[in-house]
């Protein structure tokens, strides 16, 4: 039913590039939801340092 | 093979990477999170929010949106790691990104486990502890009873399960209120009424889909013309739990009226599934019809009930 887990060529220039790639998009990515989280706890602090 | 064959399948299975496989595109741990289900999920907590008669910070009140959101994506993510042989087996989610091959199931579970504490870990700090507790629960409702246990096992998975998508308005709502009342406890039932037609109506027309990979649909099970009765059956129950808050004078009119009209054409073409006798997916324009409508169902009740208490709470005069 399933497919045995395949292990990429890294070896591969075309391969390593593309990984590179992907690897490039997702930490841009987390690095935008990181900044997002930071600002939002930020906010989050100012409202309920406000509240008290 | 039979869902539970496949469910152990599942469960050993170490990945599904195709052979091209090189690393998990951002898109796909989004595809993951089902944004079109997290869309209604989204919509119906902000209607528990804005219905609910309290004040919220909009920082607060976004923040609580965000944990919804985050939370049901996590546990889409907990079910599609669970399920990932059962989704290859389906035309409509063999290009999920598990079995398609474009990411390793650990990623898929690590994923989810992450989204979902992160959800109710920030819902807990920033807003309060019963939201956060109504959220822990209703993952674990969706990941763990619903996918890991009633889906595999039982024709009636969809009206328990229904359950999971159900919490939402009520988490809105404790998010301002820091308490439930019976509002948003008819808007859970309302939910959760709603669910099996509109599922039903959709396994009617994904009979042999969901045949094929063993999952015990009701109209798999019990049949087509018990899972048609059962349509007609819940719609009317539907119409009773719609009116509900008119009734009890929990809203007005801008909300009763709207909900009862509609509540009647749902009812009506449920009748017309209810009572009809057709195999031939092919033919199945009212039980098509019944699904489409049902989406538009929901977001236009929510919409009115948050109109109408918007207008009593006088944010519209």
């Amino acid at each position: 039913m399933t497919d045995e887990p395949q292990q990429p060529d890294y070896n591969d220039p075309e391969t390593l590039k593309k990984l590179r790639e992907r690897q490039s998009s997702r930490a841009k990515v987390m690095g935008l939801g990181l900044v997002a989280l930071v600002i939002l706890f930020y906010l989050i602090t100012v409202v309920k340092i406000g509240m008290t | 093979m039979d869902a539970k064959t496949i469910t152990q399948a599942a469960q050993h299975a170490g990945q599904l990477a195709s052979p091209d496989y090189v690393a998990a595109d951002w898109r796909d741990f989004y595809a993951l999170t089902k944004p079109r289900v997290m869309s209604l999920v989204i919509f119906t907590a902000l209607c528990g929010l804005l219905a609910a008669p309290g004040d919220i910070h909009p920082v607060i009140g976004f923040t609580a949106i965000l944990c919804i959101a985050l939370g049901a994506g996590g546990s889409a993510a907990l079910n599609q790691w669970y399920e990932a042989d059962i989704d290859a087996g389906m035309k409509r989610t063999a290009q999920r990104p598990l079995p398609a091959g474009r990411m390793q199931r650990d990623s898929a579970l690590h994923f989810g486990i992450g989204l979902s504490a992160l959800s109710v870990f920030i819902m807990g700090v920033a807003v309060n502890w019963l939201s956060a507790g109504i959220l822990a629960f209703s993952i674990f409702f969706y990941a763990v009873v619903y996918t890991m246990w009633l889906k595999p096992n039982t024709p009636q998975n969809i009206v328990i399960g229904g359950a999971a998508g159900a919490f939402p308005p009520v988490i809105g709502w404790a998010a301002v209120m820091n308490e439930v009342t019976l509002l948003p406890i008819l808007l859970f039932a309302l939910i959760f009424i709603w669910t099996p037609p509109h599922f039903w109506a959709l396994a009617l027309f994904m009979k042999s889909d969901y045949a094929k990979v063993g999952i015990p649909m009701m109209p798999v099970v019990a049949g087509e013309k018990a899972t048609r009765r059962q349509i007609f059956w819940y719609s009317l129950a539907l119409l009773a739990v719609a009116a509900a808050p008119f009734a009890l004078g929990l809203a007005g009119w801008i909300y009763g009226l709207p909900a009862i009209v509609l509540s009647l054409v749902f009812l009506m073409l449920a009748t017309k599934v209810g009572f009809r006798q057709e195999n031939d997916p092919a033919r199945m324009k009212p039980e098509k019809q019944l699904f489409a409508f049902s989406i538009l169902y929901l977001f236009v009740i929510f919409t009115v009930l948050v109109a109408d208490r918007l207008a009593a709470s006088g944010v519209l005069a």
